[in-house]
């Protein structure tokens, strides 16, 4: 029998290796521990994603990636499973539920993302792991958690966006007094904030180095969303106040505070920060209007202080608005930077896919996605850790996603313990 | 016994505003020693964010810097000056991490570059966070929040297709950037603790951005799409009909939408998701079986997803019947995906769950009395994590860091606060009540 504990895999690593080189990770998904278990390899970890036969839902999630004769491949899934391995088991077996057992008695972690309920199901209690694998971390994430009046319902990303606070906040100003527009951001979002902080809580956990019973680590979707919403819980609990929400900036008590996003000339938008004006910010607003010509009266003794300025704000708002109106918006943000005012173009993705800086830093690596075919893929935003992506781009691994079951023989080939142990 | 992994490591915050200590609050939270440095001169600027029940010029009365930096303490010196320079050494000798949020420069200009801490502590892990990053083209860029969601992408994938763009309402890549700086350090950390040798972390915000957008990135990269040829972004909707692009939600189905209700304001919405056919089932079943709903147009999810508008205006006039609360108790009893629109108010007074699994916990602060703080939120073996009730009240536990945490002796300690070392002799020390400092 080859299999060797979780301890005695993680002494052997050196100081060199990725952070999480030789941590075993079982993935059980239906769609709460994606990002979490590619956190976790692309840190080094192995992760065997435990599929049903046919493969995760995921995999025939839109868009897909157009480029080879008439093979759809799902980008979602790409990005949220490149460098993990795929074994297919069809759980409602019992040889094969026997079969995950013992791939979970070789497991530092397992990534419970099958919904409330469905791994004790399955007959997989804490009681059942600990005696499988001791010392193991369950992390489990739900979208309203284990406990709790909420814990059956099923969510959404809208609905978990809206009902965890982060909709309320944004959106469109109110146009003649009537409701003002709500809006749930795009991207997947709902998922990420229990996403990551399930990875640190899971990493942290590693780091106890226990050897016995389970470490059970309950996430809630729903309990992270609620968290993240920077100052909107102490908003009411200190000051009893709501916000508005206002067009592209943040949602506020005032219900019509200064503006800072503009049209431009091209018809882009432009991100002014108008709300932090101070002496030497407004001087590099006079100099930009000044090196380009610009006629304002702006230099009048009513804006010389902070605070005059705050008492007339919408005045000199009028003022970049007529400003952005002549430029295109690239080129404010260009001359605006050079003169340290912090103000940013509104990019869109397909700006932010071929931006130079984003390139010069190497946040886009190239990985292998179909055999002999580089493409670029976003990377993790962690500039300076060994990570998995970056040595896969060294060639050293596999970098893309696993087809389905690609490695069900490998790796009950590699002395897992089998069913009949 | 509670969870507390990192209690061995030792932190050092030089971090101001949101996105830096929201990663030490991450990491104080599951147990590190965090000091957090200042000078009353230079205290962080999130001392005096908003709802701030007292006047300026005190240091400790915001309720959202309290929110921010629970878990940490407070230690007093000036980097500028000789003494406290070299008292900033020390510390730097003794830490484990030190996290920093600093325009690129700052750091290097008081002499401590990446070098010379590793000079001075050859493990040590040094996390910058920034908007741009500290290498690359534009990494003299200056920015907060709003400018690195502009930059990334975020604020032009959130909106109504013909509208400008929604944007967050609020600084998501500092809470998303705090999250991510945290999960890097104790990464770092699992190297650390095998002897790796100092460590350099840079996380930029218009990076964690770019993360958070990876699919829709992806998908421009390798299919060329243009998204502002589109229907994009598609509202609250999973994909707006019709639309050559996906909505990349990553899930698909109509009705899905936000949908008013008879709650007066602003905030009287209701979330609606249908993802499958027995889910569109159940939502008539809910709707008491509408004559509406049975036009072949809506037979099959393309053709829901198809004549989006139409449905969204039966649907809308249905639930113009209830309160947000109401429809969504009734849509739930239905297994139909539902979630009222919750304010801060509602999270915290009428929200169940989050009072059952104690999201939000109480705890009195020694300045702004007692009050709910966001908490890290886990139950871990079925507790839910508490925060560490301590603040960093400015300068409160300068002497027990010296004392406790580097050894230095009671006259030693007496000389640094005679020579105005550990708090400027121009600015008063203020006394918050008989039990404070």
């Amino acid at each position: 029998m080859s299999a060797s504990t979780p301890q005695s895999d993680r002494s052997a690593v050196g100081p060199d290796a990725a952070p999480l080189e030789g941590i075993r990770v079982i993935e059980l998904d239906a769609g709460y521990v994606n990002y979490t278990g590619k956190i976790l390899a692309d840190f080094g970890a192995t992760v065997i994603k435990v599929e049903p036969p046919g493969g995760v839902a995921q995999r025939r999630s839109a868009p897909f990636h157009h480029a080879l004769d008439g093979s759809d491949y799902s980008i979602p899934f790409t990005y949220y499973n490149a460098g993990k391995k795929s074994v297919v088991l069809d759980l409602s077996d019992p040889v094969q539920l026997a079969t995950l057992e013992g791939l979970i008695t070789e497991a530092d972690v397992l990534l419970d993302g099958l919904g409330l309920g469905a791994t004790q199901a399955l007959g997989l209690s804490s009681e059942r792991l600990g005696e499988l694998a001791p010392g193991l971390i369950h992390l489990i994430v739900t979208p309203f958690g284990q406990t709790g009046p909420w814990r059956h319902h099923l969510s959404s990303d809208v609905v978990a966006l809206t009902v965890g606070g982060v909709t309320g906040q944004s959106g469109y100003d109110s146009v003649n007094g009537r409701p003002s527009q709500a809006i749930s951001p795009t991207g997947g979002q709902s998922q990420h904030f229990a996403g990551v902080l399930a990875a640190i809580a899971t990493i942290a956990a590693l780091q106890e180095n226990r050897t016995e019973g389970v470490r059970t680590l309950d996430f809630a979707q729903h309990d992270a969303i609620a968290v993240s919403t920077e100052s909107y819980i102490s908003m009411w609990e200190f000051g009893r106040a709501q916000g508005f929400r206002h067009t592209g900036q943040h949602a506020s008590a005032d219900f019509t505070p200064p503006v800072w996003q503009f049209r431009c000339q091209d018809g882009a938008y432009l991100c002014a920060l108008t709300l932090y004006l101070n002496d030497r910010r407004f001087a590099a607003l006079i100099d930009l209007f000044d090196a380009n010509g610009f006629e304002h009266r702006l230099s009048d003794e009513r804006y010389v202080t902070m605070k005059q300025r705050q008492e007339v704000m919408n005045e000199i708002v009028d003022v970049i608005a007529a400003f952005a109106l002549l430029h295109p918006a690239q080129y404010i943000f260009d001359e605006a930077q050079k003169r340290q005012l912090p103000w940013s173009k509104v990019r869109r993705p397909e700006d932010v896919a071929t931006d130079e800086h984003l390139r010069a830093r190497g946040f886009y690596s190239s990985i292998e996605l179909f055999p002999g075919e580089e493409v670029l893929f976003p990377g993790v935003p962690w500039q300076g850790l060994p990570s998995v992506l970056l040595a896969h781009a060294k060639g050293t691994t596999r970098t893309r996603p696993p087809q389905v079951g690609e490695d069900t023989e490998s790796v009950l080939a590699a002395g897992a313990p089998r069913w009949d142990r | 016994m509670g969870f507390t992994p990192l209690s061995n490591m030792r932190v050092l915050d030089f971090s101001w505003n949101v996105a830096g200590p929201t990663a030490t609050k991450v990491l104080a939270a599951l147990g590190a020693n965090v000091v957090k440095v200042e000078w009353p001169t230079r205290a962080d600027p999130g001392r005096a964010l908003s709802f701030s029940p007292f006047q300026e010029g005190v240091f400790d009365s915001s309720g959202f810097f309290a929110m921010l930096n629970v878990g940490k303490r407070s230690l007093t010196a000036d980097p500028t000056t000789p003494v406290g320079h070299e008292l900033i050494d020390k510390l730097l000798a003794w830490c484990d991490v030190i996290v920093e949020s600093y325009s690129p420069r700052v750091m290097g200009g008081w002499g401590w570059g990446f070098d010379k801490m590793l000079e001075l502590n050859p493990n040590i892990i040094y996390m910058s966070v920034s908007g741009f990053g500290h290498t690359g083209p534009e990494s003299a860029h200056v920015s907060y929040g709003p400018t690195a969601q502009a930059a990334s992408g975020v604020t032009a994938a959130s909106g109504e297709p013909v509208l400008p763009p929604a944007g967050w309402g609020y600084s998501f890549l500092d809470v998303m950037t705090g999250y991510q700086a945290a999960l890097s350090v104790v990464a770092a950390r699992t190297r650390q603790l095998r002897g790796a040798p100092g460590q350099r972390l840079d996380v930029s915000q218009v990076e964690v951005g770019g993360a958070m957008l990876g699919p829709m990135l992806m998908d421009c990269l390798l299919n060329g799409t243009v998204t502002a040829d589109a229907a994009f972004p598609p509202g609250n909707r999973a994909r707006w009909p019709r639309s050559p692009i996906d909505g990349y939600r990553y899930e698909i189905g109509a009705p899905y939408n936000l949908y008013p209700t008879n709650d007066p304001g602003h905030d009287g919405y209701c979330a609606i998701s249908v993802l499958s056919e027995p889910e569109w089932a159940a939502l008539k079943r809910a709707m008491d079986h509408p004559e509406w709903a049975e036009q072949d147009k809506f037979a099959t999810a393309d053709g829901r997803l198809f004549h989006q508008n139409d449905l969204d205006r039966y649907v809308s006039e249905w639930t113009r019947g209830f309160g947000k609360y109401e429809l969504m108790d009734l849509l739930r009893a239905n297994d139909v995906r539902a979630g009222a629109l919750q304010t801060g108010r509602d999270r915290l007074e009428i929200d169940p769950s989050l009072r059952e699994r104690e999201v939000f916990q109480q705890f009195e602060h020694e300045v702004l009395g007692t009050h709910r703080f966001d908490s890290i939120p886990v139950l871990v073996d079925g507790d839910p994590l508490r925060l560490n009730p301590v603040w960093p009240v400015l300068g409160k536990h300068t002497e027990a860091v010296l004392a406790g945490d580097l050894g230095l002796s009671a006259e030693e300690i007496d000389e640094l606060r005679a020579g105005g070392s550990t708090w400027p002799s121009d600015v008063t020390r203020p006394t918050y009540s008989k039990d404070t400092l």
